[in-house]
């Protein structure tokens, strides 16, 4: 903890870029890949049904095979979303309704070699980016602005108040560690999808994951104080 | 080991992993999301399609076409009938009249034969006055010379007539060469 800053990596302070904008297009990562975080990487269900589903609405309109693949693959990717945006709901509402158009006006391209949750968790990460790239909801911190955790904080308030301290990290930290030790994605993933470079996204990571030690730290010692 | 890896300690790694994979946003979304792919034209093909008829110029003009041909046709039609019923109508008055013209040729020359006849028998009479028989004669020789032209006019190739008009025509002249080289005037009595 900390070489980062002792090292005077170019990573430290820096947030994440928000400037380039990756397109929709299929990942080139392989979609099997593991991480060294948690291996939660967004499954499909088999891809001929969702296949044919798509194939229904493209041919025929179907509203109701349109419905099907919604109500499918949508509570995930609005979990994800959640977090990605620091748990607005009405913004994480807005970036998986703008996926799934997105999506739907580029479903006749999408050339099936990964899998559809996979394509459309590409989308929606892109447009939860792009909003907080226009919004600047918050200040970006760098690393030295936040004080070393003295100790781990026990398991039990780490689950109760994971979910806010997540919530309260800076924009790109909070991305970077939701992909990689949520998600599963490794940071050659992370830094293809967020325009950024391995080497950047682990320097947010570290950073996360400090302040976010920090926090929760903070809010064991807050009720004994 | 990467001098930015911190590995997750185990219970770190146990709340992430505890942490829930998945969230209803609620039914309002999905109907939001619907409609918004709706406004986009996505769900078109399951509504059925009415269909819209462009009135386009060919098919104006072919339209325009076809109605003035049959109203063309059925005018026509129209005036056809009706000529053939006034000219019907008009070849039964003929026949008509050309049946009254014949029957009134038929009584005028029977009275013309009938008054020539009476004048003849009083003519045989010695008590007949000359001038009256000589305007009674050339009354009716004018009155046949006028039906032979009427004949005549008829029929052109009627030899009879022609040739009653030859001779009436040479008698006029032998008479007005017989008054003293004096052409007297004649007292035409027409009908």
């Amino acid at each position: 903890m900390g070489s980062a800053r002792r090292a005077g990596l170019p990573g430290s302070g820096a947030s994440l870029s928000l400037a380039a904008m990756p397109d929709e297009h299929e990942p080139t990562f392989p979609p099997s890949g593991t991480t060294q975080g948690v291996h939660m990487r967004p499954t499909a269900n088999p891809p001929a049904d969702d296949r044919a589903l798509a194939e229904a609405l493209l041919s025929h309109g179907e509203e109701r095979a349109f419905r099907e693949l919604y109500r499918r693959h949508t509570p995930a990717l609005y979990q994800v979303t959640l977090r990605l945006l620091g748990g607005s709901e009405a913004d994480a509402q807005d970036v998986v309704q703008e996926t799934w158009v997105r999506a739907s006006l580029k479903l006749d391209g999408f050339r099936w070699e990964s899998s559809l949750r996979t394509w459309l968790t590409g989308i929606a990460i892109n447009r939860a980016r792009e909003l907080l790239r226009r919004r600047s909801r918050r200040p970006t911190v760098g690393l030295d602005a936040v004080p070393e955790p003295s100790a781990p904080p026990p398991p039990q308030l780490l689950r109760m108040d994971l979910e806010r301290a997540i919530a309260t990290l800076p924009d790109g930290s909070r991305m970077v560690l939701v992909l990689h030790d949520i998600e599963g994605f490794t940071h050659e993933e992370i830094g293809h999808r967020l325009g950024i470079s391995p080497g950047t996204s682990k320097s947010q990571l570290f950073a996360a994951r400090r302040a976010l030690r920090t926090r929760l730290t903070r809010s064991q010692e807050l009720p004994h104080a | 080991m990467h001098e930015h890896d911190d590995d997750l300690t185990p219970a770190e790694r146990e709340a992430f992993r505890a942490l829930p994979r998945e969230r209803d946003p609620g039914q309002l979304l999905e109907e939001r999301t619907v409609r918004a792919l709706s406004e986009h034209g996505f769900f078109s093909a399951r509504e059925p399609r009415t269909r819209r008829f462009t009135l386009h110029p060919a098919w104006v003009a072919a339209a325009a076409a076809a109605f003035v041909a049959v109203f063309l046709g059925g005018f026509t039609v129209g005036q056809e009938l009706a000529n053939r019923r006034a000219s019907a109508m008009v070849l039964e008055l003929r026949k008509q009249d050309a049946a009254q013209a014949a029957a009134m040729v038929q009584q005028t020359g029977s009275a013309y034969v009938a008054a020539l006849s009476a004048l003849a028998d009083y003519a045989r009479d010695p008590h007949a006055r000359g001038n009256e028989l000589a305007s009674a004669r050339e009354v009716a020789t004018n009155s046949l010379h006028a039906a032979a032209s009427e004949l005549v006019r008829l029929s052109p190739e009627e030899p009879l007539a022609a040739q009653i008009l030859r001779g009436l025509d040479q008698a006029a002249r032998r008479d007005s060469l017989t008054g003293n080289g004096v052409n007297e005037q004649r007292k035409v009595a027409w009908f």
